[in-house]
């Protein structure tokens, strides 16, 4: 191409570009391939390869084009097929060998692969006469990844091939560069980037047209204009897509900020790790320096200017300013302390301007289309758009480009789709290694400069990394100061030293060595930092490290006080995931190996340790030890909860009698002590069975006529069998455990006699929460209208009475032929509906406000999905406003809702549609929205509560009244039954504490360890598969209460066991233990 | 050129009168409010590393270093706020837990005032009697003891990187560097070579600006603190630079020598200058000897002048070989004895030539180090004149232009922009024709060269060296106006001599007196004669070879001066008591007038040297 040598020449350059590429169009089949290094790296090259092949050997008539990276990384290669010059259709994840069907079917049969498209990308109209097939292809427009997104600095990013510079010129390349040179004074040039508003997109926000204005106004002859494409931070990838993608973008960009500041050189600063961008640059300053379009007299205006790339070895404090300059003139890349600033004296001591690469990309769009124009994207504040690499556990990792001011739990559940397998969201890290962890509380914060920094957080360069309830933030908080700690340049004190010291403190506590005091310690270093270190590097390095322990300080203290670490993540402390994250601790993996080897008995019983009740947590427990099961990793997690099923109903014949704890001399202490628990449920049962082992004299008062709380009288009996309930109940009467039904609280006795009339030394109040919430609407106290858990009580006690051959006297509904509506979505709405349509009624709605993703009810996946096959018809989205009938429910009037803005729990916050309402009739309402405790027994402020009407406890579970401990339901809220039992564990241990001592320490539970060698050989169960569990026809559950699961074969359950990896058994190793000796072990215990 | 302008900034509520251009630190300094640093050091560029001068600065929204931020009209500065003083203390809390000071064992370390670690006085005055973070002793620091002068211990280093801007900016010698990043920066030497297998020259700048015990020199380690010795500026003798010294004495006892800062040397010294001449000597001489049946053997001094009066009375020519390490009081002494009482003029200078000095204005140490053309013409500064070559090494460092003139190497001929040899800008005959016969184009364009790149310099320097051709010199005193000449002289006080007539030549007579000082001879053959006389401070071949061999005091025993190659007239003092046994030697020269029946009056002597 002949060199241009004025604006003319360009705009007939552009003309006759654009020709030549809608020609291209208008071929058989145009074929465009991204090879960003993203592209590349999941094989695009080779797909390029075998299109050209299939193509030749079809001898079909297409041009094939790599284009750069349209961000949607997680699909490489992404493939883009334009056929007889009509839509764009852009298709995910294309291998080699999926090219022969690929041009099969959408170019020779014009008929889309719907499985493998992602969306049609047309640019105006598609012409008339396309394909119906390719009509169908939803729009770029509306996917939820692209919807959201709006393109300024990655507009020609996968659109353009970035090696040839006539693309760039059809799509107005140069063409703000020519408007500047040929119209523009340079004082324009600034007036109008600073009107725009552009602020630094580098992290540091400041105003870019400011920026131009002091380089301008400072004396000197010579100035640089530098790019700042050192873009070091882990999990950003912004700048080198644009620079890969649309390279001109970047110097037109710097050619115009050079015109605007009186500079003549231009310098690039870009890591050598970018090897593609690199060349990609290098070839497109060559052809602009060809065109003349960087050089002397471009386009034959008195304005000249070159641009030459400085390769960096990639060290991270290098983006800042100073040290960047330093590397380019050859010396050690550390930063100095500004002033001066690089405006007045930067590299080689003259006037220097710095900007990234995105501030420069976006400055030719904002010169063509205006400042208003910019402005109106964005927040007032920060107009225009961000550009984030979305990574971690999202399911759309990628680039994306968005306004300015989009809440940030947008980006993540809209653009990013949420997190994957079923997680929950935990915390998103912006602003790279020394930014900050936003928790969910902060979803709702719109992205832009101040607003994140508000809330705790940077906007950084760019990069957004996003974690699930898998990773912690301790660890987290150490992975990026370890990273931060390495980069710093070691030049200034507080960053070398401190930076080292709060990696330290931060080792200690992920190795549960930490103390509270280590707390202050991070304080204290951290401020130091932030306030006396050099560079941004070492000010920013404890962001990270302080947003952790002002959001997830809970967690932080878990691996302080507790030596645990929630998430399972710290190595150290965590000896198998399962265990860790069981809320009792349960030692599954010792269990599991003893069923692994046919030793029944001896699991059992450590399971008892932690957890009297095995057969029913066998059945009704969410299993919260599978959720993190490191098998999932390779295939399905263990079916734990299945496999101890079997356990505990293979030693049902066998009677427990609770053996005693603790040394005599405690158990003498204790003797002769009496302890009353309120509550015969889970936390109550559990917390006398501890006392009574310890050897205090334990009365159980229960309320209801059988013992169990909710397990026996809400959970209903296709779910839990009352018999073998009954049987582990009978356990903790066999250690002594007096139960006394049918008392209740503040009618046959109050808290005062318990302790004045009856002697006992202390009282522990597990009353649950049985309590149901009220809708609050119109209408509630129309016959028909039951509360959820009553419903389910009169049931689950019926069956309890049937179960032990007495009479019942429970007011069962007839609910035959009726319609029922349930209101929520958690464990006690599913359990009412299927219930419902077991006591014959021809419909059940489950009404929730949400949508079905958000149901509580998620942690049992097989209860919706059971509810789902047995016909339970689920309404999401809806609430009740008002329940119609005139005194019995004829039906209900519902809301629609949508979802706004996020709560607290990563969940959108539903909100009423006015508009929409309409009614279901119904004969039965059953509202379950959530329960507290029943404290209608209680005097005012008798004992402090919170306003969910949860008992106020200390760390030892005591309450406001000394003596008075309290736990389970009715402090945590509803819970479940592990979640109890752990608290019954705990707080009977505080309990004996505070009668021996008189002390009130946080209580620990101390069990041993048990370290069982695998018998078998692990590599024989590799390629084996969690067994389904069998479970009653859906035909054969109708109108009755036989129990769904039917549990697991003894051969089925001891090959399961055998799946386990023995995560326990790599613990002893990393932590210098000896692993157990197979024989020993074998021998010991065999029954 | 024009004074800066005054400004009025606070410091700490005081009013201050502060210079534009100035940093915080230095007004605070100049109104005498100290604020505490250690990576700040007054000869060194400021790194604003380590954060101990932090300041809180009206309007910045973060403390600032003092010793980077430059002053603005009405600043306000406080030093001495609770955000600074916690702020310092946490610095120092850090410092002391990131490498091993075990400061018991150091020999910085000392009690509250008598410390000479900056590190251990801050943190006197700080009151830090505690460990904020655990100490780090469980790492094992490297000890670089590879260099024969100094120690390198890591780990008492701070990482304020002193020593290196002092080899990089000072020395120019660019040895000292940083390695490594984060908690894993260290001091390293090149490409992280050990200390004794690196391009280091032992300038020992680097000792000189180290604020803790990191690197200290073997010789005077332990040996006293700076509260216990004495330091009394001088002047080395060791070669023409003439080089202000701190000489740090403890009893009679030289410890050490330090470069003075405010010199034109600018604190610089050369190994030579700094180390060997506290290096134990070659056996003294004491007490005078005589050659008596071939052996060397003690006498009295009344014995051996006898011998000498005597000996020397029947000679037929004495002549004389003088040290150029003599102050000139000492060599007008030597003149005055031969040219008086011997009559006799056969004297010359061991070595020494001193090349014409009328080329043109001279240029003095400091124009060196801020030229921008230095042009070398003969002659090897690096070799011989060491520290002048880091001043052109500190010069070419800031942009100056090199032009080498030289038929040997120079070390630095990498970094000449121009490299001609002596014969291309050398005339070598008079009238225009012959010129043209021996001399082609390129030849004379040789001079022309040197002419245009000194023409076009603003501040140039040309070095150059003895015994070149007199065409040479005479196309030397062609060059334009603005040039300034320094003469690269060997031996220390050859200026001196010259300016008393001796020069460097052979001498001959059937008698000869070599005055030697404390001259080293090493290779030199010793003048024949029939009867010697050697007086010198220590055993060497010549006094093993001398008749008659006297003591001499030694350069940090005399009193006198020295003329440099500037021609700057320097003070020699004495820095040690002589032992009593040996006089000095102008003493020697009137006692030995005396038993020849003549008379030196000691003040004739001293009036002498004063003239000159």
């Amino acid at each position: 191409m002949a060199k241009l040598n004025t604006i003319q020449d360009l705009a007939q350059l552009r003309e006759q570009s654009q020709q030549t590429l809608a020609a291209r169009g208008r071929a058989r089949a145009a074929i465009f391939v991204g090879t960003g290094t993203c592209g590349i790296a999941a094989g695009a090259r080779e797909t390029m390869q075998a299109i050209q092949q299939e193509l030749a050997r079809r001898k079909l008539d297409g041009p094939v084009t790599t284009v750069g990276c349209i961000g949607m990384c997680a699909k490489e290669p992404l493939v883009d097929i334009q056929i007889n010059g009509g839509s764009h259709v852009l298709y995910a994840n294309i291998q080699p060998d999926m090219v022969p069907r690929l041009i099969e079917e959408h170019v020779v049969n014009t008929r889309p692969v719907r499985e493998w498209v992602i969306c049609r990308m047309a640019e105006g109209e598609p012409p008339a006469d396309e394909p119906q097939a390719i009509q169908n292809v939803p729009q770029f427009r509306d996917l939820p990844f692209t919807g959201k997104q709006i393109r300024i600095a990655m507009a020609n990013c996968g659109i353009i091939d970035p090696e040839k510079i006539e693309e760039y010129i059809a799509r107005d390349g140069y063409r703000a560069l020519a408007r500047v040179l040929g119209m523009w004074s340079p004082e324009e040039v600034i007036r109008v980037v600073k009107e725009s508003g552009l602020r630094g997109r580098g992290g540091g926000g400041f105003s870019t047209g400011t920026k131009w204005e002091l380089c301008r106004r400072s004396p000197g002859e010579t100035k640089y204009v530098i790019c700042n494409a050192d873009e070091g931070d882990p999990g950003a990838f912004m700048d080198r897509s644009i620079l890969e993608s649309d390279p001109h973008a970047v110097l037109e960009g710097m050619a115009i900020a050079g015109y605007a500041m009186g500079a003549r050189e231009g310098i690039i600063y870009c890591r050598e790790e970018y090897p593609l961008a690199i060349d990609r640059l290098e070839a497109a300053i060559a052809q602009a320096t060809d065109l003349g379009l960087l050089g002397s007299n471009i386009l034959g205006t008195k304005f000249s200017f070159d641009i030459v790339l400085k390769g960096g070895a990639g060290a991270f404090v290098c983006g800042e300013e100073t040290a960047l300059i330093a590397s380019v003139e050859g010396r050690r890349g550390e930063p100095r302390p500004r002033p001066p600033f690089p405006a007045v004296s930067g590299l080689w001591g003259k006037p220097s301007n710095i900007n990234n690469v995105k501030s420069y990309a976006m400055t030719p769009r904002i010169v063509l289309r205006g400042a208003e124009w910019f402005k109106s994207i964005g927040s007032p504040k920060s107009p225009g758009t961000a550009i984030f690499a979305l990574t971690g556990k999202v399911n759309n990792t990628g680039l994306i480009e968005v306004p300015m001011g989009i809440p940030l739990g947008d980006i993540i559940f809209d653009v990013g789709g949420g997190i994957p397998g079923g997680r929950s969201f935990k915390s998103v890290q912006t602003g790279g290694p020394l930014g900050g962890c936003l928790p969910a509380s902060s979803l709702n914060t719109p992205v832009d400069f101040d607003s994140l920094q508000e809330a705790g957080a940077v906007m950084g360069s760019g990069g957004m990394i996003v974690v699930d309830d898998d990773t912690c933030m301790v660890e987290l908080a150490k992975y990026f100061l370890t990273f931060a700690t390495a980069e710093s340049c070691g030049k200034c004190i507080p960053c070398r030293i401190g930076g080292q010291r709060l990696l330290e403190v931060l080792t200690r506590i992920t190795e549960g060595q930490g103390t509270r005091k280590d707390l202050q310690a991070i304080r204290d270093i951290s401020a130091h930092m932030m306030s006396s270190s050099l560079c941004g590097l070492g000010q920013r390095t404890p962001g990270p490290v302080m947003s952790v322990l002002r959001f997830f300080e809970q967690e932080m203290l878990a691996h302080i006080d507790e030596q645990l670490c929630p998430s399972g993540q710290c190595k150290k402390l965590v000896r198998a995931k399962c265990v860790n994250t069981c809320p009792a601790g349960v030692d599954t993996p010792a269990y599991l190996a003893l069923i692994a080897q046919g030793r029944y008995a001896e699991g059992l019983a450590i399971h008892r340790e932690r957890n009297p009740f095995a057969i029913i947590c066998g059945r009704a427990c969410p299993a919260f030890c599978e959720t993190k099961c490191r098998r999932a990793e390779l295939d399905e997690p263990i079916a734990i909860r299945m496999t101890k099923r079997f356990m505990a109903e293979h030693q049902l014949a066998e009677p427990w009698t609770p053996e005693p704890l603790g040394t005599p001399e405690q158990r003498q202490a204790s003797s002769g002590k009496k302890v009353a628990v309120i509550g015969a449920g889970p936390a109550g049962l559990t917390a006398a069975l501890r006392l009574a082992q310890l050897g205090y004299g334990v009365t159980v008062f229960e309320k209801l006529p059988v013992p169990g709380g909710m397990m026996s009288c809400a959970i209903p009996e296709y779910r839990l069998p009352r018999q073998p309930l009954f049987l582990e109940i009978d356990n903790i009467k066999r250690a002594g455990v007096d139960i006394r039904c049918g008392q209740t609280l503040g009618k046959d006795f109050t808290l005062d006699e318990l302790f004045d009339k009856h002697g006992f030394h202390s009282v522990v109040l597990a009353i649950g929460a049985w309590r149901s919430r009220q809708l609050g609407v119109a209408g509630e106290d129309k016959s028909g209208v039951i509360n959820g858990l009553d419903f389910l009580r009169e049931i689950a006690v019926d069956s309890c009475h049937r179960a032990l051959g007495r009479p019942s006297s429970a007011r069962i509904p007839d609910l035959r032929g009726k319609r029922v509506g349930v209101v929520g979505g958690g464990d006690v709405a599913i359990d009412a509906a299927r219930v419902a349509l077991r006591l014959g009624a021809r419909e059940v709605h489950v009404m929730y406000r949400r949508t079905g993703d958000d149901m509580p009810a998620t942690h049992l996946p097989e209860e919706i999905e059971g509810a789902l096959h047995e016909g339970v018809r689920f309404q999401t989205l809806v609430n009740p406003v008002e329940i119609l009938g005139d005194g019995a429910v004829t039906g209900v009037r519902l809301m629609r809702q949508r979802l706004a803005e996020f709560d607290d729990t990563a969940r959108r916050k539903p909100v009423a549609m006015e508009s929409e309402s309409f009614t279901l009739p119904l004969d039965f309402l059953i509202p379950a929205i959530g329960q507290t405790p029943d404290l209608s027994w209680m005097k005012p402020d008798q004992l402090t509560t919170t306003r969910g009407r949860t008992f106020v406890v200390n760390e030892a579970f005591g309450t406001s009244r000394p003596g008075v401990f309290a736990a389970g339901d009715a402090v945590t809220g509803p819970a479940t039954i592990v979640q109890a039992i752990a608290q019954g564990n705990l707080v009977a241990v505080a309990v004996d504490e505070w009668l021996r001592t008189g002390q009130m320490p946080k209580p620990r539970l101390i069990t041993p360890r048990h370290d069982f060698a695998p018998l078998h050989n692990l590599d024989d169960f590799a390629g084996a598969h969690r067994p389904s569990m069998p479970r009653l026809k859906v035909a054969e559950r109708e109108g009755n209460f036989k129990e769904v699961e039917l549990g697991l074969s003894e051969e089925v359950a001891q090959a399961e066991a055998k799946r386990c990896l023995r995560c326990d058994l790599e613990w002893l190793d990393r932590m210098g233990l000896p692993r157990p000796e197979p024989t020993a072990a074998a021998t010991k215990g065999t029954p | 050129m024009n004074e800066p302008a005054l400004i009025q900034i606070t410091i700490d509520g005081r009013p201050v009168q502060a210079r534009v251009g100035q940093t915080v630190y230095e007004a605070a300094a100049a109104a005498g409010i100290h604020i505490p640093a250690l990576c700040y050091h007054p000869q060194l560029k400021p790194a604003g590393a380590c954060r101990i001068c932090l300041v809180e600065i009206e309007k910045q929204r973060a403390l600032q270093p003092s010793c980077t931020f430059p002053v603005a009209e009405g600043m306000v500065v406080r030093t001495d706020t609770p955000a600074v003083v916690a702020s310092r203390k946490a610095s120092l809390h850090m410092i002391f837990s990131e490498r091993t000071h075990y400061c018991m064992f150091c020999p910085a370390s000392g009690t509250g005032e008598t410390t000479d670690c900056e590190l251990q006085k801050l943190g006197y005055e700080h009151g830090l009697d505690c460990w904020a973070y655990a100490p780090n002793y469980r790492k094992q620091w490297p000890v670089d003891a590879t260099r024969k002068y100094f120690v390198m211990d890591h780990g008492r280093c701070i990482l304020c990187r002193r020593c290196v801007r002092a080899c990089e900016d000072i020395a120019a010698n660019h040895t000292l560097g940083v390695n490594q990043r984060g908690a894993r920066t260290m001091i390293c030497a090149d490409d992280d070579v050990p200390f004794g297998e690196s391009s280091c020259v032992s300038c020992g700048t680097c000792l000189q600006v180290c604020p803790t015990g990191a690197l200290h020199d073997r010789q005077s380690v332990y040996l006293g603190h700076e509260s216990q010795i004495k330091r009394t500026p001088a002047t080395c003798v060791g070669c023409a630079v003439g080089c202000s010294i701190h000489a740090i004495t403890r009893g009679n006892h030289l410890l050490r020598v330090e470069g003075d800062w405010d010199a034109p040397n600018g604190g610089l010294l050369c190994a030579a200058g700094r180390f060997e001449v506290v290096e134990p000597k070659s056996a003294r001489i004491l007490q005078p000897l005589v050659r008596r049946d071939g052996q060397p053997v003690e006498t009295t001094w009344d014995d051996a002048l006898t011998l000498i009066g005597t000996k020397f009375s029947e000679a037929h020519l004495v002549a004389g070989v003088a040290s150029p390490r003599l102050t000139t009081e000492s060599l007008a002494a030597f003149e005055c004895f031969f040219h008086d009482v011997l009559e006799s003029s056969e004297i010359g200078l061991l070595s020494g030539e001193v090349p014409p000095l009328d080329l043109g204005a001279t240029a003095s140490l400091r124009d060196v180090a801020e030229a921008d053309c230095i042009a070398i013409i003969g002659g090897n500064p690096l070799q011989n004149q060491k520290v002048l070559g880091h001043l052109i090494r500190r010069a070419l460092d800031n942009g100056a232009r090199l032009i080498l003139v030289n038929d040997e190497a120079t070390g630095i001929d990498a970094w000449a922009e121009m490299h001609l040899e002596l014969e291309d800008i050398s005339f070598h005959a008079a009238s225009p024709f012959e010129r043209l016969k021996t001399t082609y184009h390129l030849r004379v364009s040789g001079l022309l060269q040197l002419k245009k790149a000194i023409e076009s310099a603003r501040r140039p320097v040309l070095l150059y060296g003895s015994g070149l051709s007199s065409s040479v010199y005479a196309a030397l005193r062609t060059l334009p106006e603005q040039a300034r000449f320094l003469p690269l002289v060997k031996g220390a006080n050859a200026v001196g001599a010259a300016r008393l007539g001796i020069e460097a030549r052979p001498v001959r007579g059937d008698a000869l007196y070599v005055l030697l000082g404390d001259d080293q001879v090493d290779g030199l053959a010793l003048p024949q004669s029939e009867f010697t006389v050697v007086h010198a401070a220590v055993r060497s071949a010549w006094t093993d070879a001398a008749d008659v061999v006297l003591p001499s005091p030694t350069w940090a025993e005399q009193r006198g001066h020295v003329f440099n190659l500037e021609g700057r007239r320097l003070p020699v003092v004495p820095l040690l008591q002589p032992p009593a046994s040996v006089p000095a030697h102008g003493q020697t020269f009137v006692r030995l007038a005396e038993r020849m029946g003549q008379t030196l009056s000691p003040e004739a002597l001293a009036q002498l040297a004063v003239q000159e």
